[in-house]
């Protein structure tokens, strides 16, 4: 290659590179400002967003499916005198959460925080729920909690989460959808009913033992959420979420270290509801993980009453 | 590491960096180096298997050009050629070939109790395979010169954008040109890079984003319906040229930065009014050898047969491809199907032209799209046998398509990208089809709509590219 | 025989099989040229021009036909 073909490859290079920064910061802004306006049209499709930057209830639910699908948002706000707000998320594990947390934690403190958990809340992420973490990135640049669970998802995500049009990857028509779209209809307070019955078939055994043990840097990471909100005021409840399965849990590492969490930092962990004879039938259920509608009514009135019990 | 994997985005520019700082003399063990480095990275023990190929073919080459006698000559070529396949064989189909013994054995009541065989297949092995015996071939034919250098066999054998997914290259094509190892010139890096590009836009924003409904309906076909199916099937093949397609282009492009003309792999196939032009346009470099080296000589040795000689060929060298693309049924009624289509096209071309004069169909655009769509719903239902696991889910498939039909499963999002992006990949391929010469935009004159383009697609990639796992449907069935 | 009589007969033979009325064959025409000529109908070729002539192409033959200059030299080579 000559010298000339050399300067010239610099030059071209380094002018693209501008340009391409150019248009990048560009698209950056103009996604944000569709965030917004998909945020203000669907709330309730935006669960991410409203959690991060607009809800402002007394009472957060969080979790995974198991917290969108089974707490009633209604009869913990009559009961409590409180009111609430079921920020669960479909497919969203501990780092997701934590960094929901915090990010609340960042604007107001809540008086509760109900935490749906279940026996392995402190496993390692695996690749999958890494890469479900990108839902955060809108918040890499301005949320600390953001930024360390998006940069777990892989060696070099720093370097790309330096695009802002990567940041924003697979949200477009998401977003385009969402401002014009009607929202989902889930109730007042965000939480969302599902319906249908499981077959009167035999429980599944779990074997939990078979499974992956407890990862530390999610135990040391918790830890420092739970003080956080011992600092702020905030009442923290772990709740164990009733599945149709049975099997041994007690003494799982991850298990064990929850309670030995709780105990550390004052936060309380319901655990009575887990195998409630009167909620394991297969009519409450829509699958092995997740309880239907009517199963979420029973479930939210039980758990109101140990609730009023402990606070 | 692969093309996709962010590794390969820092290896590649040192790669082509330390290629033109390199002395000239020093380039070909430079990039046998690089190569073993980017294949060890996917599979370190399976080099060893790369390196005992590559002995067999060198020395098997040599042989046939040290000799003088015919007899000799054929002999080493036929070693040469048993040596190089077995390591393909016995990884590749020792497994299924073991699984099936087992299996008929157990139930007709043999019982052995063995063990199932589970066999990690080496990377690469059935493109370097076919790349060896080309090669032994060749020089026994005299096509080629037999390559003295040994650096040479073996980068052949172990090119790093080659190795994974092809294309199948021809020594006569790429030893000249290794012996040359000219640095890159601009026009070679500009060219790589655009090629490179698109090829990244089609695997990342078609072929993985169609990938993700293709697998959340063929993955769980109980619970779909016969409408969702034939979508998925109809889907299908356009997600395999984009990925393969996609691949390909990468290959070049990474191949042509470093200054090196390798041959494409597809044509626009879809664009086919024919079964046999279709083959002509798709994985061309595969259809180039089995033509050259199974095709052509089984059809001389049949050609007394006339067309059933045709035939029967046809049917042969398909069955192997069929066999090459995997070791299980599903493939070799593949590769049976796709011999049916052709021979039954090959008797009845007399007659189809016939016809075609006599009504002037011939330029008629909307005959030819008619001839479109019906070799591209063969091609589809075909490859329902490519993508099902077992011949049982494969009847399934078919059989509810015809019987069962319902509501469709739409996921949107994923849905509006993977169309969004295939059909700005069809209007680009209909342009280089019907209008080459206009519309240009990666070769437009101007420079701000090349630019503006090459941005374009760059941004294309970032926000619709399927960039991590994450992008899965959340089923709740 | 002369060439000429070679490329005559060797004329008809391709206007049949490859059913082009008009066909003209010169010393660089390939099957390029020709649309109906592939390798489905090559061998179909092969096998009349073997059966005209009299004669029996090898495999290595048929790969040194690169186009139909060089079919015309072997037949007339094999002829000899």
């Amino acid at each position: 290659m000559t010298k000339s073909d050399m300067k010239k490859i610099l030059i071209k290079g380094l002018l693209f590179v501008a340009l391409f920064f150019i248009v990048d910061r560009v698209s950056g802004y103009v996604f944000y400002f569709l965030e917004h306006k998909a945020l203000q049209h669907s709330p309730n499709g935006m669960i991410t967003e409203y959690t991060m930057e607009e809800v402002d209830s007394d009472v957060i639910i969080m979790g995974a499916s198991d917290a969108l699908h089974s707490y009633v948002s209604s009869i913990i706000e009559d009961s409590l005198g409180m009111s609430t707000y079921n920020c669960g998320k479909d497919g969203m594990r501990f780092y997701y959460q934590n960094a929901m947390v915090n990010g609340i934690l960042d604007r107001y403190s809540p008086k509760l925080i109900i935490w749906s958990v279940s026996p392995v809340f402190l496993s390692a992420p695996s690749q999958e729920d890494r890469d479900a973490i990108s839902d955060l990135n809108p918040w890499y640049r301005t949320n600390e909690f953001c930024r360390n669970a998006i940069l777990m998802k892989s060696e070099f995500e720093y370097i790309k989460m330096m695009s802002y049009l990567y940041a924003f990857n697979s949200r477009l028509y998401a977003y385009l959808y969402k401002c014009v779209m009607p929202d989902y209809s889930y109730q007042p307070g965000g939480y969302a009913p599902v319906y249908g019955n499981l077959p009167d078939s035999k429980m599944e055994v779990r074997d939990y033992y078979d499974e992956d043990g407890l990862d530390e840097k999610s135990s040391k990471v918790l830890l420092s959420t739970l003080k956080r909100c011992r600092d702020a005021g905030t009442d923290v409840a772990f709740v164990l979420t009733p599945r149709y399965e049975s099997g041994e849990y007690e003494s799982i590492s991850q298990y064990t270290e929850l309670i030995d969490i709780c105990e550390e930092y004052d936060a309380e962990i319901i655990t009575d509801l887990f195998r409630d004879k009167d909620l394991l039938k297969p009519c409450y259920f829509k699958d092995a993980a997740h309880v239907n509608h009517d199963g979420a009514v029973l479930f939210t009135e039980k758990l109101v009453g140990e609730l009023k019990a402990l606070f | 590491m692969t093309f996709t994997s962010f590794n390969f985005l820092i290896f590649f520019p040192v790669v082509v960096i330390l290629y033109n700082i390199v002395p000239a003399k020093w380039r070909i063990w430079f990039l046998l180096v690089a190569s073993y480095f980017f294949y060890m990275n996917l599979q370190p023990v399976y080099a060893l298997l790369l390196v005992a190929v590559t002995g067999f073919t060198y020395f098997s080459t040599r042989s046939i050009d040290m000799s003088d006698k015919e007899k000799t000559k054929k002999r080493m070529m036929r070693w040469g050629i048993i040596l190089v396949l077995l390591p393909l064989l016995f990884f590749k189909y020792f497994a299924f070939i073991n699984n099936a013994i087992s299996d008929a054995l157990v139930s007709s009541g043999l019982s052995l109790g063995l063990p199932k065989i589970e066999l990690l297949l080496p990377v690469g092995i059935s493109f370097y395979t076919f790349m060896a015996i080309g090669y032994i071939i060749d020089v026994y034919n005299e096509e080629v010169e037999c390559e003295k250098n040994i650096a040479s066999v073996g980068l052949f054998l172990s090119f790093f954008p080659l190795v994974l997914s092809g294309p199948i290259e021809r020594a006569g094509n790429m030893f000249p040109q290794f012996a040359k190892m000219q640095s890159s010139k601009y026009s070679d890096l500009v060219k790589g890079a655009k090629l490179m590009m698109w090829g990244y836009f089609m695997k990342l924003c078609v072929a993985d984003r169609l990938g993700i409904y293709v697998d959340a309906v063929f993955n769980n076909i109980a619970n779909h319906n016969g409408t969702t199916l034939a979508f998925a099937s109809v889907l299908y093949p356009f997600q395999v040229y984009a990925d393969l397609g996609g691949y390909s282009l990468i290959a070049m492009g990474v191949a042509r930065c470093l200054g090196f003309a390798v041959i494409p792999n597809f044509r626009r196939p879809f664009f086919a009014t024919s079964m046999s032009e279709f083959w002509r346009r798709w994985h061309m470099s595969l259809i180039q050898w089995l033509t050259d080296y199974i095709y052509t000589p089984l059809s001389f040795i049949l050609r007394g047969w006339k067309i059933w000689g045709i035939v029967a060929a046809l049917m042969l060298t398909f069955l192997i491809s069929g066999i090459w693309h995997g070791a299980a049924l599903t493939f070799i009624v593949w590769g049976l199907v796709q011999g049916v289509y052709l021979s039954i096209e090959a008797m009845m071309q007399g007659k189809r032209s016939k016809f075609e004069k006599k009504h002037g169909l011939g330029e008629k655009w909307w005959y030819k799209l008619v001839c479109c769509i019906v070799v591209f719903v063969l091609f589809a239902f075909s490859q329902i046998f490519g993508r099902c696991a077992n011949l049982q889910d494969a009847s399934d498939v078919i059989g509810k398509i015809f019987m069962q039909h319902g509501p469709l499963f739409l996921d949107v999002t994923t849905l509006g990208y993977a169309l969004t992006c295939l059909a700005i990949l069809f209007i680009i391929d209909f342009r280089d089809e019907f209008l080459p010469n206009r519309f240009r935009l990666f070769e437009s004159r101007y420079i701000v709509v090349r630019w503006l383009s090459y941005v374009a697609v760059i941004m294309l990639i970032l926000s619709f590219g399927v960039l991590d796992s994450g992008q899965f449907i959340y089923f709740q069935f | 025989m002369k060439r000429e009589e070679i490329v005559e007969r060797l004329t008809l033979i391709f206007r049949k099989v490859f059913n082009e009325k008009d066909l003209v064959l010169r010393d660089d025409l390939t099957a390029n040229d020709v649309e109906t000529w592939d390798s489905l109908t090559h061998m179909l070729m092969i096998t009349e021009v073997e059966n005209e002539f009299q004669i029996k192409f090898k495999l290595k033959d048929l790969n040194k036909m690169k186009q139909v200059g060089d079919l015309i030299s072997i037949v007339e080579s094999k002829l000899q």
